[in-house]
């Protein structure tokens, strides 16, 4: 069934229809609100908050716009505001997220350790963008929504749109080429290495 | 071709927009160019993490969300099923021990423990009417008999009131709740 559908049947009074849109929505809600908040347990109470909000307002909820960017757009709001609330070094973040380092003595394998390396140096360049390019990133890459759904989440018009990604996008670019650059040349030296000896 | 066209296809591609010559010259060039190259590694790899960690929401969202939209969920299992449980187990039990008889034995020791098992329902039936005849014939039979009926009335009411209460508004159940 489809979300307008379902959106309808809640209208109408059937307060279970809503449960299937909580279920579809979840991962994006919270994906959201993980982003912007740094917390697992911040970033599920405000999703939480968010489909009751949405419950709430179901019925200012406009069917021309898809039910996806609404319930993002209240998430985002509901985010930055919780966020504002709860101001919170970006580093600590981090932690708190259990970002997966790997200690030098985890007796993993070499290229087990490299890939979370990878995966870390990563997540803090994404981290480390400001929030209005972070989260063109993580809503088009991470959640999959179209430039049309971003635009309706943002309010920004598309050209606006476009013009962040590309700047998110190039930031990453830059923040990652530096170990990149490293890592090419380390794999170089190895294959020199290799092929001398 | 130079870089800056080559980012700008590199951003159609990620976007699903770029045609096959595009595509083909992009290829060309990031070939002869490490720079480009890496750039294309680094963006690749950062994307292509964000696709793989895309968080999973906690199970229990729902239920606490439609919990404080509907109220606490009542749960599917009947509310009498437990009192059902021991004389299920006697049935079954009793049953079982004919079904043994009749496989290991002959049929008529079967017929004679049958006997047996209706001499002891007799019995017990018989101490029954003894202990009834005696309060029967006690000053007190109308208080007792009313007892008995308001209670008997009261038992089934709230097994009516119990069966109902399993069913929300709508008629729908809720999932059992672990």
């Amino acid at each position: 069934m489809d979300d307008l559908a379902l959106v309808r049947r809640c209208l109408a009074g059937e307060k279970e229809a809503f449960e299937p849109l909580v279920s579809k929505y979840k991962n994006l809600v919270y994906g959201i609100a993980l982003n912007i908040l740094h917390s697992r347990d911040e970033a599920a109470d405000a999703a939480q908050e968010v489909f009751l909000k949405a419950w709430a307002n179901l019925g200012r909820f406009n069917p021309e716009y898809s039910f996806k960017a609404w319930i993002a757009r209240i998430a985002v709001n509901h985010s930055i505001n919780a966020s504002q609330k709860h101001k919170r070094s970006a580093s600590a973040a981090w932690d708190e997220e259990a970002v997966r380092r790997v200690p030098a003595d985890s007796g993993l394998p070499e290229e087990e350790l490299l890939s979370r390396e990878e995966q870390d140096r990563v997540k803090l360049a994404i981290e480390s963008l400001p929030e209005m390019y972070r989260l063109m990133i993580i809503l088009f890459h991470q959640q999959s929504l179209s430039y049309e759904e971003i635009c309706q989440v943002t309010g920004y018009p598309l050209s606006i749109v476009k013009n962040r990604l590309y700047r998110a996008r190039k930031m990453l670019c830059e923040r990652l080429k530096g170990y990149f650059e490293g890592a090419g040349e380390e794999e170089a030296e190895w294959a020199a290495k290799k092929h001398g000896s | 071709m130079g870089c800056e066209k080559a980012w700008e296809l590199m951003m159609n591609r990620l976007d699903g927009e770029i045609g096959k010559r595009d595509l083909m010259m992009l290829e060309n060039h990031l070939r002869v160019c490490p720079g480009c190259r890496r750039q294309k590694d680094a963006l690749d790899a950062a994307l292509r993490e964000l696709e793989g960690s895309r968080p999973a929401a906690p199970a229990s969202i729902e239920r606490k969300v439609m919990d404080r939209i509907c109220g606490p969920r009542r749960r599917e299992t009947a509310p009498l099923l437990p009192y059902a449980v021991l004389p299920a187990a006697l049935l079954t039990g009793m049953l079982a021990i004919l079904m043994h008889g009749l496989f290991a034995s002959s049929p008529v020791i079967v017929i004679e423990k049958a006997v047996r098992v209706l001499d002891l329902c007799h019995k017990v039936l018989s101490a029954l009417a003894a202990v009834l005849r005696f309060i029967i014939n006690t000053p007190f039979i109308g208080e007792i008999m009313a007892v008995a009926g308001l209670a008997l009335v009261a038992g089934i009411i709230a097994f009516i009131f119990a069966g109902s209460g399993k069913k929300g508004d709508s008629g729908v159940y809720w999932r059992a709740v672990k």
